[in-house]
């Protein structure tokens, strides 16, 4: 018998709904993403115009899950502070900045925040699923 | 800019909600607020509580909770708004963002009620 590993509790969801929900999948087909400029904040959509709660997941509270508690479904997530923190941390989205439109002064201004220990790490984190996906991997 | 909601929040500050940024920042990306004009206004009149922006010493975060309809009965709403004063010393604040949230952010400081 498979045991299923215990779920961790997502605070914000009631009692009845504890445990982590489904992650849902990324449809292309529906996914959207979107910057507000205004707040700074990076919005992706698995479906749109669902009403929903915004539940913090991080310990610096800029990541959140967009909840909607009548369908007990993850309709979408948010990233707060965007280009003005979280890219310093995860210079790898500096690209999604850029595709989602953010203006480009304020982008040039986070990658000028950026030091060389940053990059090289983020370059680490991307290359590194890369090379360990690779089915020959093991060497004869 | 068009004003759809103008009040004096908890402090004596005049904020403003402007038309475009319902319009074309909270509306689509909060259906949750959809008719709730009136829950945003409570939220700066009488919130539960003020806090510091945790990044941006221009802004506050306007909590209230239990004001929304059932299933988010037990949320908060948050109400993110951006404060300037004038060269006459005057401070007015502008609405940026206005959703539904489970709890208080941990990594913003109160500034009210002390």
């Amino acid at each position: 018998m498979t045991e299923t590993p215990e779920q961790p509790h997502i605070p914000g969801l009631p009692p009845t709904q504890a445990g982590r929900p489904p992650f849902p999948r990324f449809d292309l087909e529906a996914l959207e993403f979107d910057y507000d400029d205004d707040s700074d904040t990076l919005t992706l959509t698995l479906s749109q115009g669902r009403p929903a709660v915004s539940i913090p997941l991080d310990d610096d509270d800029r990541m959140l899950l967009r909840f909607d508690r009548a369908a007990n479904e993850i309709v979408g997530f948010m990233i707060e502070d965007f280009i003005g923190s979280f890219v310093l941390d995860h210079p790898e989205l500096l690209e999604i900045a850029e595709f989602v439109g953010a203006e480009p002064t304020k982008i040039a201004r986070a990658r000028g925040q950026l030091s060389p220990e940053r990059k090289k790490s983020a370059a680490a984190r991307l290359l590194e699923p890369l090379f360990n996906a690779q089915p020959r991997l093991s060497v004869p | 800019m068009a004003a759809l909601l103008r009040c004096i929040d908890s402090l004596g500050r005049a904020i403003v909600l402007e038309d475009f940024t319902w319009n074309n920042h909270i509306l689509p990306r909060h259906a949750e607020m959809a008719d709730q004009i009136g829950v945003i206004e409570q939220t700066l009149t009488q919130p539960d509580a003020i806090h510091h922006d945790a990044r941006n010493a221009k802004r506050e975060s306007f909590y209230r909770k239990a004001l929304l309809p059932s299933p988010y009965q037990n949320d908060y709403v948050k109400v993110s708004v951006e404060f300037r004063r004038s060269a006459a010393g005057r401070v007015t604040g502008r609405v940026l963002s206005a959703y539904a949230i489970s709890r208080v952010k941990r990594t913003e400081v109160k500034k009210w009620p002390e």
